[in-house]
């Protein structure tokens, strides 16, 4: 019993812990995207249900007949949120270290969000222009969030690179699919214990996100499983369950798997037994 | 005096030769009444500071940027 107690106490505080992202600490564990909602009014409400306490935007040529921009860059002022501005549609290096300088003008933030397309067809990353893109924003004293695939090798790299937190994908932005390779994000998150590790793009449902953070990643970055739900309000929700309840499912420690069944209740005393 | 054609998010404008960015700005349909705004010139990044010091020469590509919803 007296076990069980101090076991209890490592859990909880490793709940309260928080996710860190360099020299900053997060109480919620999971990051959100503010695109692709019905309304501004709706993503403001799926933000505030999620929790989320850091969620990403974008820098765009604004339309000026169209005031949509404006109306969502309010409402994302008022969340109250960190901000994590992405390099999206980048496709090198030198885009996305200009578009990250922009940001850190406009957002007055050192996060980023580093996001180079390397493919149209599935918007994978592209490993080499990540990893240029990452060692140069380092030296000019950005806070590289890496949106990377689950290899291993490259993940040695951005971290070689300087990154402190990886965001390996799940599978491609948008399509909901989950954890394509779990072999490869469960050697990801062997391979380096102490890095800050977040699943970015792909999860799709609530219970993937908690199968990542049952494996011990960090945090769930997300946005189109939120923003197309029926109910987005619910859903973001959910996701907020799902990666607390993972992530004390990781720290309370998962039974392992066995090939053969094994009865749970006792076999001494089974009724209607007879020796033969 | 001679003008100069530059781009800015795309769209042709005519400025003045040796206009500052911050002229250029005034002048285009682009910038309306948005306020909060970020800039590139031929692709690097100009800092706000910058603005009222950076010539403009023929064939420059403006690209200006505000706060949109992202993943």
């Amino acid at each position: 019993m007296h076990n069980i107690n101090n076991n209890n106490d490592v859990i909880n505080k490793g709940i309260k812990e928080g996710l860190t992202l360099y020299d900053q600490t997060f109480s919620s564990r999971l990051l959100v995207g503010t695109a692709l909602y019905q309304s501004p009014d709706i993503m403001a409400q799926a933000i505030a249900a999620s929790g989320s306490e850091m969620i990403t935007l974008s820098l765009r040529r604004q339309d000026p007949s169209n005031n949509q921009g404006q109306t969502i860059w309010q409402h994302i002022q008022q969340s109250g949120c960190a901000l994590l501005p992405n390099t999206a549609g980048c496709h090198s290096a030198q885009e996305a270290i200009t578009l990250a300088q922009m940001s850190r003008e406009m957002f007055a933030t050192d996060f980023i969000k580093l996001e180079v397309i390397g493919d149209d067809y599935n918007l994978q990353p592209d490993p080499f222009e990540t990893v240029k893109a990452a060692e140069i924003l380092i030296k000019k004293g950005f806070k590289v969030l890496p949106y990377c695939t689950d290899d291993l090798v490259l993940c040695q790299r951005l971290l070689e690179a300087g990154c402190q937190v990886l965001m390996p994908w799940g599978s491609p932005i948008g399509t909901g699919k989950g954890l394509m390779n779990p072999y490869n994000l469960q050697a990801i998150r062997e391979r380096f214990p102490t890095t800050s590790l977040i699943i970015d793009a792909g999860i799709g449902k609530p219970s993937q996100a908690m199968a990542a953070m049952e494996m011990g990643f960090d945090g769930i970055l997300l946005n189109t499983a939120i923003a197309k739900a029926h109910n987005p309000i619910h859903m973001a929700q959910a996701f907020a369950q799902a990666v607390n309840g993972g992530r004390q499912a990781y720290l309370a420690g998962l039974m392992e798997s066995r090939q053969t069944a094994s009865p749970s209740t006792p076999t001494l005393g089974t009724p209607f037994w007879q020796q033969k | 005096m001679t003008q100069i054609s530059i781009r800015i998010n795309g769209e042709s404008i005519k400025v003045s030769a040796q206009s500052s960015l911050s002229q250029a700005l005034i002048l285009s349909p682009a910038v309306g009444d948005e306020k909060n705004f970020v800039i590139a010139l031929n692709q690097n990044f100009i800092a706000r500071s910058q603005y009222d010091s950076t010539l403009l020469k023929a064939g420059d590509d403006i690209e200006l940027l505000s706060p949109m919803a992202g993943g």
